[in-house]
């Protein structure tokens, strides 16, 4: 178990904190999976990649967390105001830093924006799997992404015309 | 741009965005990096981990809860040296990479490491071993269960590590059992010796034929006796009784299959039987079961569980 631990704990809490966005919440969702798979090793058949059966297993137990802890999201997210951080040039010198930006970009996204904007980056799920993840319509998936995309872009509109790809 | 990015492809086709097409590239390159920085150590994650197991193992029972707390934190601390070394010699050894054989809820695989041992991995188990062996020792880690056929190396001693303890040969050919939610580590021996150390650090000798089974929970031996060829049935595909008590069909399905049954009536589990039978559906062994004696009977008591009523008819 060891190995398998340390071979994949990281694999599962970034594809965790990803979508709770949240480093403590995400390390104890972690550790569950962790736990759920050592208890139930032989229960569960793992029909994938070892690595893609954990990030799934994190993912969903993300998710049912998010539903579980489900606040501001039906009625208030339509009202927020959209938010902006302001850039600073000098801070995008620096790599982490660009990270750091990054992180607080997508991190101020509102709450269902940001993990519709998620899904559809990181787990590469399409807009009708969104939609039934989170109980919502595609064509929502669809105007939460371009949301995201439209703040993402004017947030880091400064990095990204310098960037040399 | 890959092929392989649906995501960024769907962003693409999103109505007003298509315009900006270069600009979401570079978004989509620009946020792989989310959340990146918050990365715990696995180390100290498992350290946490091992914490846990303990609180959940022992908290019905608040008396022992400390001292079993300080045993296995201890435990951990030797693990932890353990796996310190074992980092050690993977990371100053340049280019070996740690490979897994891993098999799913209906399959066996059976298949040889670097070093020309062949292993037979039983359902629902994994082996961690290294692309090149290198240093002293040869070692591996196992979860479930495996048959190894060690090829003979006297300068390089084989170890196959497991959650509950360790098994140590030079060339032979054993069984080691381990599946974590089983908490238990049972060893035993086809041919050549292989010593057995638990998570206790004693070490036992098995010689050809003998089975050990050690218990995780009390850190005691649960047992020693001579093993049959049922114990192999995982790999072999035939369960032979011959004269054996219902008893003992029981547990080796148990044992094979993952499964519980009960016997109603303690005259049948001491009742003697002869059958051979073929490993495939459970339900074709319960079925021989209930030929061999008229008025023998398995209830489906549950998704895992069997009841089996009747009485012996010898």
């Amino acid at each position: 178990m060891e190995l398998i631990f340390k071979q994949y704990y990281q694999d599962v809490f970034l594809a965790v904190v990803r979508v709770v966005s949240q480093a403590e919440v995400a390390e104890d969702i972690t550790q569950e999976v962790m736990f759920d798979f050592w208890k139930n090793h032989r229960r569960i058949s793992v029909n994938i990649s070892l690595r893609a059966y954990f990030r799934r297993a994190g993912v969903n137990k993300a998710l049912n967390y998010i539903r579980d802890n489900k606040h501001k999201w039906n009625t208030e997210d339509e009202l927020e105001t959209e938010p902006s951080i302001t850039l600073n040039a000098r801070e995008l010198m620096e790599h982490s830093e660009l990270e750091q930006l990054v992180d607080a970009a997508i991190d101020s996204l509102p709450e269902k924006c940001r993990l519709v904007f998620v899904l559809s980056r990181f787990e590469e799920l399409t807009y009708n799997e969104i939609a039934d993840q989170l109980g919502i319509s595609p064509k929502t998936v669809e105007n939460q992404i371009s949301k995201a995309l439209r703040i993402l872009r004017n947030t880091l509109q400064p990095y990204l015309g310098q960037r040399n790809l | 741009m890959s092929d392989k990015l649906k995501g960024l492809k769907q962003w693409l086709h999103a109505g007003n965005d298509a315009q900006h097409a270069e600009q979401l590239e570079e978004l989509w390159a620009v946020t792989s990096s989310y959340k990146r920085r918050t990365l715990p150590n696995p180390e100290t994650a498992f350290v946490e981990f091992s914490k846990k197991q303990t609180i959940g193992k022992t908290s019905g029972n608040g008396g022992v809860l400390l001292r079993m707390t300080m045993l296995r934190a201890a435990a951990a601390v030797l693990v932890l040296i353990g796996a310190g070394f074992l980092l050690k010699s993977v990371f100053f050894a340049p280019d070996v990479a740690m490979l897994t054989v891993a098999t799913d809820a209906q399959t066996t695989k059976v298949f040889s490491l670097p070093d020309g041992s062949v292993i037979s991995l039983n359902r629902n188990s994994q082996l961690i071993y290294p692309e090149k062996f290198s240093g002293d020792i040869r070692t591996v880690q196992l979860i479930g269960e495996g048959f190894f056929e060690v090829s003979a190396d006297k300068a390089h001693p084989f170890i196959v590590e497991t959650q509950a303890g360790k098994v140590r040969v030079l060339g032979t050919k054993f069984n080691v059992r381990a599946f974590p939610d089983e908490q238990s580590l049972e060893v035993f021996v086809k041919e050549g010796r292989v010593a057995v150390i638990p998570a206790d650090g004693k070490s036992y000798e098995l010689d050809p034929g003998a089975f050990l089974q050690y218990d995780q929970a009390s850190a005691r031996i649960g047992l020693t006796r001579k093993s049959n060829d049922n114990d192999l049935a995982w790999k072999t595909g035939k369960l032979s009784f011959q004269n054996a008590p219902v008893s003992e069909v029981v547990k080796a399905v148990e044992r094979l299959y993952g499964v519980k049954a009960t016997i109603e009536h303690e005259d049948l589990a001491n009742c003697p039987v002869y059958f051979n039978v073929s490993v495939g559906k459970l339900q074709d062994v319960w079925s021989v079961l209930e030929t061999t004696c008229e008025g023998v009977d398995v209830e489906i008591t549950g998704q895992e569980s069997f009841l089996i009523h009747g009485h012996c008819c010898q």
